[in-house]
């Protein structure tokens, strides 16, 4: 067991990460923010169950995901609502999405299958490998990676990308050679 | 150095997007309630620790 402090400052540096996680899980900051709450409670009621060294990120993670599988299991509805939450997140932080491609690309992801979409973030943005992936959604690692390669193509259909700058020049996809 | 096909470049553009929604998401400000929930919780437990150590000391 560590320290509470040592666990408190740990559990802090990760905030921002589990937060951005139960965004894209759920698709609506409402229900992240209390997903990320349940979590937090939980963790620290069961951080001596917390082994010092190994990886807290993926410990939360799975954490906040069980979280949040038993509340739509219980609730027993569908979680995304992503046009609604498209109006409510854009009247709440408009500074957050400068950019119009960006939006089209939450909408896109939003309309992934829930298995499909975490495996593609958990993966493709929050820096975990196949198999702490596989670890965190408690299946095999082929799974991960046939759900991951599935949201791709699903993602490219849906954003019709043409690979030839339909996004337009931004300081992200000009940066990369060949792309611009 | 190879040209990278079309499905290359899409699904590299693909990757780009997704790290970006993903980062813009981390960047945001954490709500307030989640750092006091944890600073409440911390004292609690400092709290039950000390009345533990008290009660350790009188049982001597």
């Amino acid at each position: 067991m560590m320290g509470s402090n040592s666990f408190k400052k740990e559990l802090l540096t990760n905030l921002g990460s589990l937060r951005a996680f139960a965004v894209s899980l759920s698709g609506n900051r409402d229900r992240a923010d209390d997903l990320v709450q349940e979590t937090v409670m939980k963790a620290w009621a069961k951080q001596d169950s917390f082994t010092m060294g190994t990886n807290m990120k993926a410990w939360l993670f799975t954490i906040l995901r069980n979280e949040f599988y038993g509340q739509m299991r219980k609730s027993g509805r569908e979680v995304s609502d992503p046009d609604n939450v498209m109006t409510n997140n854009l009247a709440q932080h408009p500074d957050q999405y400068g950019k119009l491609d960006l939006q089209d690309f939450q909408k896109a992801l939003n309309t992934l299958p829930e298995d499909q979409r975490e495996a593609i973030v958990l993966v493709g943005a929050s820096g975990f490998s196949y198999e702490e992936a596989s670890e965190i959604c408690e299946c095999a690692v082929g799974t991960i990676k046939s759900r991951v390669s599935r949201a791709r193509s699903t993602l490219q259909e849906r954003l019709d990308v043409s690979g030839e700058g339909d996004y337009g020049p931004d300081e992200t996809s000009s940066s990369i050679p060949g792309i611009a | 150095m190879k040209t990278p096909t079309r499905y290359q470049k899409q699904q590299s553009m693909i990757n780009q997007q997704l790290k970006k929604y993903y980062v813009s998401l981390e960047e945001e400000t954490i709500p307030d309630r989640f750092i006091e929930m944890l600073e409440q919780l911390d004292k609690a437990e400092k709290k039950a620790t000390q009345a533990k150590r008290k009660s350790d000391n009188d049982g001597k």
